[in-house]
């Protein structure tokens, strides 16, 4: 073999090895994510269940298959800079309870809706995975698109984003927080308090 | 077509400055923040006259609690389901002649032909579109309107507007509703007839169906979220652009996935002022 045509052959041998390994993580994403919500509808729409319970299932859930501090991290944007460690490790523990607080008690909403994973699209030079899934009501009607960007780091699988009918929930939550900052002079205190009143807020309408 | 987008473009900037310095007089436009942080987010919201957007929206939602909300619940409750869906596959049938149009003018030759088939199909044995046989087959609506239209053409979005009644909206897809209504035939027939009344009658049932589809939806969202107007303002663009990307569609241009940095520039258009 020329050292030409052994050049090409060790490329294109690379090339199917980064293929076959993007093809599996793609599977393995789409399965997780379906294991995923499969427990989730298991363990959270049971009537018989105290609200506290339901949340203590929905928060394990959450750390099992979200990163929350990434997403966390990511939704206050440049101004995690100029906070000091405790008071990011406060803002932690308040965001992960805005999200039990808002989304656990929905699922004792749960009247039957299937879930099922369409397909995954992993995007080119990209290191994370889009499963794409769609939520139906028992009733029919038009069924809800929701895509999970699923991010495989450190030996971990976890969901990063969740974009339901195109709009991430991420980048929402992270022009809500940016907006409370800026009104409040860039004092990220003042986000603190508002996620307190938020949270404590929910809790007392269930 | 606009033969010269970046002129077009140029022009519209200039009517916003204009329009914002008029508010500015009133008192309407955000002041840009002194702090890097905050022009970041200042940019990143891209609505520069805020204030004036934010009594606009406390209008909407006055008239919403007293007029929509409860006619809409009203409509959900007393008519069953299915009766609801078949008017609302109705007024999206209504709707062919603007979304055809739209689908030629992006150039979009298979959503056209998709259109066309839903149309017949659902005129003929949808039972004068109330029903949605064609959806049933796989052939799904797909709305389209002229702002989309736009930002295929590559004119950008321009500053975010809260328009009374008509809730959020931007210059380009304020000029895209206006078109789409003009070209729309079964307003020049009724235009043209003296039917003045259908324009209006069907402008209203489309918004009492699509109210009354976000009920619970709206109520959520509001109860979850720390400043609701940011809320809706966030949802509005991504809502669009999905629209824009086609997102709902079988073969979309997977969602573009966010990196997650803290450092990710999330700009938008007016990215470039900053620097």
């Amino acid at each position: 073999m020329t050292r030409f045509t052994r050049t090409i052959f060790v490329c294109s041998a690379l090339l199917c090895f980064a293929l076959a390994n993007q093809a599996s993580s793609a599977t393995e994403a789409g399965a997780f994510v379906k294991q995923l919500g499969d427990r989730a509808i298991q363990a959270l729409t049971v009537a018989d269940i105290t609200e506290a319970e339901r949340e203590n299932r929905f928060r394990k859930l959450l750390r099992d298959g979200f990163d929350v501090r990434k997403i966390g991290r990511f939704v206050l944007g440049k101004y995690v800079r100029s906070m000091n460690p405790e008071l990011v490790d406060e803002y932690n523990t308040l965001f992960e309870d805005l999200i039990v607080a808002t989304y656990a008690a929905r699922f004792a909403e749960y009247s039957g809706q299937t879930f099922e994973i369409k397909r995954v699209a992993t995007q080119g030079n990209e290191r994370d995975s889009i499963v794409m899934s769609e939520i139906r009501a028992a009733d029919g009607g038009a069924p809800i698109r929701v895509d999970w960007q699923v991010r495989d780091a450190n030996n971990e699988t976890k969901i990063v984003d969740v974009r339901v009918e195109g709009v991430s929930m991420s980048i929402t939550q992270r022009e809500e927080f940016t907006a409370v900052i800026q009104k409040n002079g860039g004092n990220v205190d003042s986000l603190l308090d508002a996620l307190r009143k938020k949270t404590s807020n929910l809790k007392s309408r269930q | 077509m606009i033969s010269n987008p970046d002129k077009f473009l140029r022009s519209a900037r200039n009517g916003v400055l204009a329009v914002c310095a008029g508010l500015f007089l009133l008192g309407g436009c955000a002041a840009i923040p002194a702090d890097k942080p905050g022009q970041e987010a200042y940019y990143e919201a891209n609505d520069p006259i805020e204030p004036f957007n934010r009594a606009i929206f406390s209008l909407n939602r006055g008239l919403d609690a007293v007029i929509f909300k409860p006619i809409a619940t009203l409509y959900r409750d007393a008519l069953p389901q299915t009766m609801r869906d078949g008017i609302r596959h109705f007024l999206n049938n209504l709707r062919t002649p603007v979304i055809l149009a739209n689908n030629l003018l992006q150039g979009d030759v298979d959503a056209a032909q998709v259109t066309v088939v839903r149309f017949t199909t659902n005129t003929i044995i949808g039972f004068g579109g109330f029903g949605d046989p064609a959806g049933d087959l796989g052939a799904k609506f797909r709305d389209e309107d002229f702002g989309q239209t736009l930002a295929v053409w590559g004119v950008g979005e321009g500053p975010y507007i809260m328009l009374p009644v008509f809730g959020p909206s931007n210059p380009r897809d304020t000029v895209g509703m206006v078109v789409d209504t003009l070209i729309d035939p079964i307003n020049m027939w009724a235009d043209n007839t003296d039917r003045n009344a259908v324009p209006v009658v069907r402008t209203l049932v489309r918004g009492l169906d699509e109210r009354s589809r976000y009920l619970k939806t709206l109520d959520d969202l509001e109860k979850s979220s720390l400043d609701f107007y940011v809320t809706i303002r966030s949802l509005y663009r991504q809502l669009r652009n999905d629209g824009i990307r086609n997102g709902g569609s079988d073969d979309p241009i997977p969602t573009p996935s966010i990196s997650l940095d803290e450092d990710e520039q999330l700009l938008g258009p007016r990215a470039e002022l900053l620097k």
